[in-house]
């Protein structure tokens, strides 16, 4: 997610790197296990296993590791994205840009209601830096964290290889629109999603005046999205003032559940997402809505989300990312739904 | 053990794995493929290690766009709330119930806006203070621009520019289904359709953006 200080969190990482706390591999499963503040977090086969601490005793949960894996990824993609990326209904993070809250059943009524949660602030680059030395060292050979499940390999077994190409992929920062001298390239270079083989290919005809060449842009962005290599994923691809449209094309589950602290909305460009809607800061459910093509609505700021696409589908993610607006929202300022009629 | 070998490992034996599992249950692949809702793919399916899994008997995956005559909107199953804080719409069901070249907002985030537009015959000129954007989500398009004279110093949105404003032509662009275009700030562009065409713009909340969720959103 190409955000203003998803740019500045890439920059302070070099300075992180060496205050990661890692263990040395484990003598049978092969994998480092990972110290953040009071959290421990390890991997063995088949799941990741976070520990904390809470009312004297030592509390923990356990995260398949695929899933856990296309979490990490997003949340590292995405430098801590808005708002909530709950991993699942216990575990996630919390952005403040600049400082990430890391919990565990903080977010989850019952957990919550049981005095069994905890939270801890970090300085961003810190735990940036040590999720990405977690997705570098549990991410084997021939399993990619971006991609939908029938299109990689398995996350499970033991220490064998790496996958760094697939977790360091370039992140598409764009200024204006895609395509333009100076922007973010388009995407000839990559193949056509297997799912997208019926998208048409051509471009838009632009016809520049004498004198006017470079001026007038026009792309396909259909065929932008068919090329997409990774699932899951807004980037931006327009940008009026802070007003962000970042499509993204989903495959199989939204791998986090995201709770947003500002309004989104959602436009289906094609096929069809069906996304469960529950309570922000507990989790119960509120609703589940069926999108397809042409389908526009809003993610209240108050929910949190999670999609489920089938066939691989063009969705439009649009964001504003003005910087002040989640104490707006906090404050009861801005209701958490965008009108009223 | 035994059962799970296939899974292991590589990404071709998932593959192969899932066709033969779905392909010994029922007669017909076909039909059982069907059955699930499911679309594969008549390529063969490419990995990241180049070798492919064979799957010719199978139907090709089919995207599915909307269009003016062609959409089906979807729903929203209510727990708790209200449906209309989610502002569901369908822009194609906007755009068919909409005159030609009506901004109607269907989205809304603190003065920015997307707008679904019923694009059809020629619309007037406009301009704008900022850069707008235009995707056609159905139908062919030209877009012509102007390099005004006296571009629009301030104001937020789209702005009628006059019936024949003062600039050089830069030239045009004509869009398919799936085309973006940017509209530059400072420039008057006019839109022209020869069938009916539907537009989504992102720009600011203008004079010309029209609101009536009440009638195009689900209650």
């Amino acid at each position: 997610m190409a955000m203003l200080e998803a740019v500045e969190t890439e920059n302070a990482l070099s300075f992180a790197e060496d205050s990661v706390a890692a263990s040395a591999a484990h003598p049978v499963t092969g994998y480092k296990a990972f110290e953040l503040g009071a959290f421990k977090l390890s991997r063995d086969e088949y799941f990741a296993r976070i520990e904390w601490p809470a009312k004297g005793e030592q509390r923990s949960h356990l995260i398949p590791a695929d899933a856990f894996l296309r979490s990490v990824m997003r949340d590292v993609a995405w430098g801590f994205f808005y708002g909530w990326v709950n991993f699942d209904h216990v575990f996630g993070t919390r952005n403040h840009y600049g400082k990430v809250d890391m919990y565990a059943g903080t977010f989850n009524g019952v957990l919550k209601a049981a005095g069994v949660d905890y939270t801890e602030q970090f300085e961003t680059p810190l735990i940036m830096a040590t999720f990405k030395a977690i997705l570098r060292d549990w991410t084997n050979a021939g399993f990619d964290p971006f991609a939908a499940p029938s299109e990689t390999g398995t996350a499970f077994g033991r220490k064998n290889g790496n996958n760094i190409e697939a977790i360091e992929r370039f992140r598409v920062a764009t200024r204006r629109m895609p395509g333009l001298e100076g922007d973010s390239p388009l995407r000839d270079d990559l193949p056509v999603n297997r799912q997208f083989a019926d998208v048409a290919q051509d471009e838009p005809e632009v016809h520049a005046a004498e004198g006017f060449e470079g001026q007038l842009h026009a792309f396909s962005l259909y065929k932008y999205l068919s090329r997409s290599d990774v699932s899951w994923n807004p980037s931006v691809t327009s940008v009026c003032r802070t007003s962000l449209f970042c499509p993204t094309t989903e495959e199989f589950v939204l791998p986090i559940v995201h709770g947003n602290d500002r309004i989104e909305w959602f436009l289906q460009l094609s096929d069809e997402i069906v996304w469960d809607i529950g309570d922000k800061d507990d989790g119960n459910p509120r609703a589940r809505i069926t999108m397809r093509a042409g389908d526009i609505c809003a993610m209240p700021a108050d929910i949190r989300h999670q999609g489920y696409s089938t066939k691989r589908s063009m969705l439009l993610v649009w964001e504003n990312a003005t910087p002040n607006l989640p104490q707006r929202y906090e404050s009861g300022e801005l209701k958490p739904y965008p009108v009223e009629f | 053990m035994k059962r799970e070998q296939p899974c292991r490992g590589s990404t071709d034996a998932r593959g192969l794995n899932r066709v033969v599992r779905v392909s010994r249950t029922v007669i017909s692949p076909r039909l059982a493929l069907l059955a699930q809702g499911t679309r594969l793919n008549v390529e063969p399916l490419k990995h990241k290690n180049n070798r492919a899994t064979t799957m010719s008997t199978q139907p090709a995956f089919k995207t599915v766009f909307g269009s003016l005559e062609h959409y089906t909107k979807g729903s929203i199953e209510l727990v708790t709330g209200k449906k209309s804080h989610y502002a569901f719409s369908n822009i194609f069901e906007v755009a068919a119930q909409s005159a030609p070249y009506e901004k109607v907002v269907v989205g809304l985030n603190l003065g920015y806006v997307i707008e679904a537009i019923r694009a059809e015959g020629t619309s007037a000129w406009f301009a704008c203070s900022h850069d707008e954007f235009v995707i056609s989500v159905d139908g062919s398009l030209r877009i012509d621009f102007l390099k005004l004279d006296l571009p629009p110093a301030s104001g937020d949105g789209t702005q009628l520019a006059g019936e024949l404003p003062k600039g050089r032509p830069m030239g045009y662009v004509l869009l398919k289904r799936g085309h973006q275009a940017l509209l530059p700030a400072g420039c008057a562009y006019r839109f022209e359709a020869s069938n009916a065409c539907v537009l989504l713009q992102q720009t600011v909340q203008g004079p010309l953006s029209i609101e009536k969720w009440a009638d195009i959103c689900l209650k």
